[in-house]
């Protein structure tokens, strides 16, 4: 089992769009995947229709009295299933801090999914807070979208900085260019000559396009519905490079 | 709780509009596109993936990638997918994946042969709540069953299924009692496959290379015997079509055994059967043995292969290949040589006075010594003079002793095993499976002590044979002789740990052991 976090301090920045669309693309593949909206803003669960609602709440799930498998749903697509968010998971720092090794709370109570998924997709909420460091410590990769401008390059050093302090040297970083709209001089001029402070960007970007955007309306992933626009093959190709880099990294 | 049954048998009549118009009244429902698929069940000869509640197929779905998929008997997910058509025959050369993980340990050196096949036209009907999300399929299906070969067998099915959605227990619910109570379907088996299997006459475990004998311990030894021996051909009739077609190296291997066990019964189950009888089929069945050595030795070195590369430094390993190429060559040679022993005269006379002596009733009267007593006293009998032999003949062996002394008590001590395992049900079983166990770790080793040594041999022979062919270049011959060498040192250690394991095979709680179960004038004493 391989844990996708889809992270950034920053929000509105593609990260939800990235899980959904990446998870769906795993599924279809054949691997059994599971999406964990863990932003009580329940952006992924709004995409896949899913009431975004868990009995007895974060304090259950995290408390270990209930067993996350029982609190997932399927969603519409094969092999593709949901742990919908929870209105309460915006107190999951105070949740967290209850238990005895609050930073590895989360790896913890994933490690029973393990025979049971192939992918594991954690769509976060912005910020960094203890819940985002239970991320660091549960996720084999961070998916980092980062829109191409010198802010958000900034934050990205930011984060590499912060995952370098920690005892996070297994964690896998993988910034993408993300909402990238080429007739935005700034963005043409990072995605052409590169900064020093986007070393490690992946080669493919999402570009700000009109179908992504619109993923709210119908609620469903991109790639259901349309497999050939430019968009559904970026999402393709982010995803073949995201494997081939985790392949590379288990070597 | 049973779990209830989600799969019914669906009357040819009502068709996917009707129900759907059904469906319409108690919740909204919307159809999906039409799947056509073919799905294939595979296990191996002797039900391994079976055994271990493993169901594996492979599917292809019109216009998807085909998939292999390994689940649990029972579970209704899709379980482990590969991409992949027809999966390869050995374990080792599926996708690497979890899949292959988890199957590459069960199957062994098994093959993966096509069992019965399903031809399916699914129509699904999803059931949608107030957010049009689907929370339950109804399943209107189709199904032929297909012999591996892709001919119809059985009659075409209609089925309804109801597929639960993950975490939506209640759509699911009012679907079942739509079909069973309001529909009034009647049930199915839950597994898709069980039909399927039973069409193409196949039962799932219906093949195992162990005895599994029921003997009643006062019936006359001899029909006893029969009965023992009547089920050692079964098993090398089951296996001769596999052995035949090389599906695999176990085909042969559990043919040998067969064979091998029949020799032990007709020459160790002494005073049963007419003496010249026996001894024409002994000569038979050590022609059997004989025709189906050298193809066995040559699969054992092939199944050894990997091993032996491995045990040697990596610069040598390249140059192990031609010994690779030069086993395969040799051991289709030694098949096809087989197959030729197979299709003669010789052997279809041999098996067919077999089974007519097997099945000839016995005689009621007879002035054979064992061939009316209790089959009981006989076994005992036989298998505690067979043990007597093993503690002899292993007592006199010392370091100083020579490898046929070794030989000699292998032979002894399978013989041993051989006829506990006849008579294994005339005892208790815990006992029969502690004496087989401290048995086999002696075994083991003295296995290893001659099969090491017949490697050894035999490689030094393929060596001067390839290298006088052409076929073994310098550095072939060093990495054979490193390779040599090797076993040679394991041969040394099998040797010196030999008596230590005989000193715990002799021990007086073994003897204990094997007095009171099979000692008759102790057993008579009790
Ligand atoms: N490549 C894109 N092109 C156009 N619009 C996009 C693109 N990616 C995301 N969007 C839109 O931008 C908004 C934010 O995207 P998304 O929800 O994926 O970001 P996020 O990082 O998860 O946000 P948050 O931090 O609020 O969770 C959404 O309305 C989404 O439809
Ligand atoms: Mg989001």
């Amino acid at each position: 089992m391989k844990v996708l976090a889809c992270y950034n301090i920053k929000g509105g920045v593609g990260k939800t769009t990235t899980a959904v669309n990446l998870a769906y693309l795993a599924a279809q593949e054949g691997a059994r995947t599971l999406v964990w909206d863990l932003d009580p803003q329940a952006a992924a669960s709004f995409y896949f229709r899913i009431e975004p609602k868990v009995k007895g709440g974060g304090r259950r799930l995290f408390g270990g009295k209930r067993r996350i498998i029982n609190a997932i749903k399927g969603t519409d697509y094969e092999r593709l299933d949901l742990l919908p968010a929870d209105f309460s998971f915006r107190n999951l720092d105070l949740q967290l801090n209850r238990h005895k090794k609050p930073l590895r709370r989360l790896q913890k109570i994933l490690k029973p999914l393990r025979a049971s998924y192939d992918y594991v997709f954690l769509d976060c909420a912005p910020s960094i807070s203890l819940v985002s460091e239970n991320v660091f410590y549960a996720a084999d990769a961070l998916l980092v979208p980062t829109i191409p401008t010198t802010l958000s390059l900034r934050t990205l050093r930011q984060l590499v900085k912060f995952c370098a302090k920690r005892d996070l040297s297994e964690l896998v970083l993988l910034p993408f260019f993300s909402m990238v709209d080429r007739r935005k001089g700034l963005h043409r001029l990072i995605l052409e000559h590169p900064p020093k402070a986007a070393t490690g960007v992946l080669g493919t970007y999402i570009p700000y396009a009109s179908d992504i955007e619109k993923m709210g309306l119908r609620r469903a992933p991109l790639l259901a519905h349309t497999e050939r626009s430019p968009s559904a093959l970026a999402y393709q190709s982010l995803w073949h490079e995201i494997r081939k880099r985790l392949e590379g990294a288990d070597r | 709780m049973t779990t209830p049954t989600n799969r019914f048998a669906l009357d040819a009549r009502l068709t996917a509009k009707r129900i759907m118009a059904r469906i319409n009244q108690m919740m909204p429902c919307a159809a999906e596109a039409l799947r056509v698929s073919e799905s294939t069940y595979y296990d191996s000869f002797d039900w391994r993936l079976f055994a271990a509640g493993k169901i594996f197929e492979s599917r292809q779905v019109k216009g998807e990638p085909p998939t292999l998929h390994l689940r649990e008997s029972g579970a209704d997910d899709d379980g482990m997918v590969a991409p992949a058509a027809a999966p390869p025959r050995f374990a080792p050369d599926l996708p690497t994946g979890a899949l292959r993980r988890m199957l590459a340990p069960l199957l062994g050196v098994r093959a993966l042969l096509p069992v019965a096949r399903a031809r399916r036209r699914t129509t699904p009907l999803a059931i949608l709540d107030q957010n049009k999300k689907t929370v339950a399929r109804l399943l209107i299906v189709e199904e032929q069953t297909l012999s591996p070969g892709g001919r119809k067998r059985g009659k075409r099915k209609h089925e309804l299924i109801v597929a639960p959605v993950r975490g939506y227990p209640k759509p699911a619910r009012r679907l079942r009692t739509f079909c069973g109570k309001e529909l009034g379907l009647e049930p199915l088996p839950e597994d898709p496959w069980s039909n399927v299997l039973a069409d193409c006459g196949v039962t799932p475990g219906g093949y195992s290379s162990k005895l599994d004998l029921r003997l009643d311990p006062g019936a006359r030894a001899d029909s006893a015997t029969k009965i023992v021996l009547w089920r050692l051909l079964e098993i090398m009739q089951a296996n001769e079509d596999g052995m035949r077609r090389d599906l695999d190296s176990e085909f042969v291997h559990d043919f040998r055994v067969a064979v091998r066990r029949t020799r032990t019964a007709l020459s160790q189950i002494k005073g049963v059967f007419p003496v010249a009888r026996v001894n024409r089929f002994r000569a038979g069945f050590a022609w059997l043995q004989q025709i189906t050595g050298p193809t066995r030795d040559m699969d054992v070195y092939l199944l050894k292969y990997d091993g032996y590369r491995r045990s040697i430094e990596p610069r040598l390993r390249p140059a192990l290949q031609p010994l690779r190429d030069f086993i395969e060559a040799r051991q289709r040679h030694e098949q096809r040589q087989l197959v030729h022993h197979l299709r003669s005269k010789r052997y279809q006379r041999l098996l067919a006075d077999w089974k007519d002596f097997l099945a000839a009733a016995v005689p009621e009267r007879t002035r054979l010594r064992n061939a009316t007593r209790p089959v009981g006293d006989v076994a005992d009998e036989r298998i505690w003079r067979m043990y007597r032999r093993a503690i002899e003949e292993g007592s006199a062996i010392d370091d100083k002793s020579p490898p046929e002394a070794l030989h000699e008590l292998r032979k002894t001590c399978k013989k041993l095993r051989y006829l506990i395992e006849f008579f294994q049900c005339l005892y208790p079983e815990d006992d029969t499976a502690k004496i087989l166990a401290s048995l086999k770790r002696l075994q083991d080793n003295l296995g290893d002590f001659q099969d090491l040594q017949v490697q050894t041999h035999t490689l030094r022979q393929f060596s001067s044979e390839m290298q006088a062919a052409g076929r073994a270049g310098l550095e072939t011959v060093v990495a054979m002789n490193a390779l040599v060498e090797t076993l040679a040192t394991r041969q040394r250690a099998a040797q010196a740990e030999f008596q230590a394991r005989f000193d715990k095979f002799s021990r007086p709680a073994v003897q204990k052991r094997f007095e009171t179960l099979f000692r008759p004038d102790t057993k008579a004493a009790a």
